[in-house]
């Protein structure tokens, strides 16, 4: 998950900011690593017991969802790089966490 | 040499066997005409159990886990060819009651690679002496597989596979459409037929066995000679020290293990899971189904790739078939309607006279299917744990070589030279044994 370092309170998730994470495996570079690691990304599976779903696919990809109104939905961006499908749905500024001052009387 | 049926003595080998008979049968009844003779007089009263039904002891030198025909065979060949008693079999259910009672009792060699034809060749000469091996009928009906060609492009493919085949020593034949017509008459030769028959390839040694028989024979065998066969008794853990199994925990307690070996098929995955690693498999449900009982009508085992079914009849009548896996993993150990439609549609294609008989009942098993189409037999990332899965749509052939294999590795750590090729580094070496593209297989 994507850091965003805050100057006051160290790295934070992205998601506080955005709605966001990542939609399928990110996929690696065979040349790029161990034939090990690259068996391992390849090959081999959870195969978890219990219910699969499966989003990857080729071809025309459709998939709707219904966006709340705390979403900054003039600012949606998608972008589409190394076989992942990365969409920004920022969130307006009135969701995003803020911080209230405790005022003390004495 | 095929026909002689060599005793296959590599590795493990066949030592002292005199002295294993005597142990086999040591306090139990032999299975024989006198014996039923005897008991028919006594009206069937003096049977005893095939296999005792052990508490459990607190540790064992090998815990098998799965007690289907692969884990059954790994135990009796564990004490038969290794002479290890301390072993145990876990079985979360009943012997036998996963793929092992849900296949299509089909035995057969007939694979494209030298590393497959070895392995299943020598699971299919096991078979052929295992009635006498066990003193069990394991009903072995070796009546002869017969794989259709659709298309010529099909046939020159066939005749691909044939030629390698015969290198690897395997006994299959070439046929042109008249042959097939003499061998199984019944076949559409219509001429407006949908699926035309250009000819085909046979391997006679192959054929059925009945699934129970195998394991319950080995169960019997096994369990004389000392094996304790623990059924109703689920893993739900092991214990990992260091890097090294040391036990298993279970439904029933925990269970010391010096060496552990793992044969449960489609839920090989949901074991690795529990020991901490991954495996290159996923499971699928594959499905099969019975007609009604009828009289002889198809003496070998008709396959056809095309139209992915498979058809033989049983000693009781019963038309048995089985069909393609479903189009997506899953654990659910039950059939579903669009395949058996298919599977139904594409038989009644090929044997149009089967179109009045009536399904009787349809169920599925939990396949492992790797991604060569090739099993994985051979250490796992966990030290003293062995792994016999990954047989897929296959398993049943392959019972005996995969116990034997198994066994060899529990007892000595080290490979088999057939069981070689099938280990887990092939998928890091890459040389897999792709046996998806290469044996013709249904599915």
């Amino acid at each position: 998950m994507l850091l965003i370092p805050c100057p006051w309170c160290g790295p934070r998730d992205e998601p506080e900011f955005q709605f966001g994470g990542e939609p399928a495996v990110r996929p690696i570079s065979a040349n790029a690593v161990s034939d090990a690691r690259w068996a391992d990304y390849l090959f081999l599976r959870g195969n978890e017991k219990g219910f699969h779903r499966i989003e990857r696919n080729y071809g025309n990809f459709t998939r709707s969802f219904a966006v709340p109104n705390t979403f900054d939905t003039e600012n949606i961006a998608a972008n589409f790089k190394n076989g992942v499908l990365t969409v920004s749905l920022p969130k307006k500024e009135a969701a995003k966490p803020r911080t209230i001052k405790i005022e003390s009387a004495n | 040499m095929l026909a002689d049926r060599p005793a296959p003595t590599k590795g493990g080998g066949a030592r002292g066997m005199g002295a294993r008979a005597k142990a086999r049968h040591d306090g139990r009844m032999r299975y024989s005409a006198v014996s039923l003779f005897r008991q028919g007089l006594a009206g069937h009263t003096g049977w005893g159990q095939a296999w005792r039904s052990p508490v459990p002891q607190r540790s064992y030198d090998a815990v098998i886990v799965g007690g289907g025909g692969h884990g059954l065979a790994a135990a009796y060949y564990l004490a038969k060819n290794h002479g290890l008693r301390r072993v145990a079999v876990l079985e979360k259910g009943w012997i036998g009651g996963g793929n092992t009672g849900r296949n299509t009792t089909i035995v057969r060699s007939n694979y494209f690679f030298p590393e497959s034809a070895a392995i299943y060749d020598f699971a299919l000469k096991l078979y052929e002496g295992l009635s006498q091996e066990l003193d069990y009928n394991i009903m072995l009906s070796q009546r002869g597989m017969l794989m259709l060609a659709h298309t010529e492009h099909e046939l020159d493919m066939m005749a691909r596979s044939v030629n390698a085949m015969q290198i690897n020593g395997i006994d299959v034949e070439l046929l042109d459409a008249k042959q097939v017509r003499d061998e199984v008459p019944l076949l559409n030769f219509a001429p407006d037929a949908r699926y035309e028959i250009h000819g085909g390839f046979t391997q006679r040694r192959a054929g059925t066995a009945r699934h129970d028989a195998v394991a319950w024979g080995y169960a019997r065998a096994a369990s004389a000679l000392g094996v304790d066969i623990i059924q109703g008794c689920e893993v739900t853990g092991f214990d990992i020290i260091a890097g090294r199994v040391t036990g298993v925990m279970t439904s029933r307690g925990p269970i010391g293990a010096g060496v552990v070996g793992l044969a449960a098929a489609g839920h090989s995955g949901v074991l690795a899971g529990l020991a901490g690693f991954r495996l290159p498999i996923q499971s699928y449900a594959l499905q099969a189904m019975v007609s009604e009982p009828v009289k002889p009508v198809l003496g070998t085992v008709v396959m056809s790739p095309a139209t992915g079914m498979y058809v033989s009849q049983s000693d009781k009548g019963e038309l048995v078939f089985g069909a393609g896996l479903d189009l997506y993993p899953s654990y659910a150990q039950r059939g579903n309607l669009p395949v058996e439609q298919a599977v139904v549609a594409g038989m009644l294609e090929i044997f149009p006279a089967f179109r009045r008989l009536k399904l009787l009942r349809a169920w599925a098993g939990l396949v492992d299917v790797c991604w060569d189409y090739s099993p994985i037999i051979g250490p796992t990332p966990v030290a003293g744990m062995f792994v016999n899965c990954g047989w897929g749509t296959g398993g049943f052939k392959a019972i005996p070589a995969g116990g034997w294999m198994l066994a060899h590795l529990l007892a000595t750590g080290a490979h088999h030279p057939i069981s070689a090729p099938f280990d887990l580094a092939r998928f890091t070496t890459g040389r897999l044994i792709d046996e998806a593209a290469g044996a013709g297989i249904a599915h």
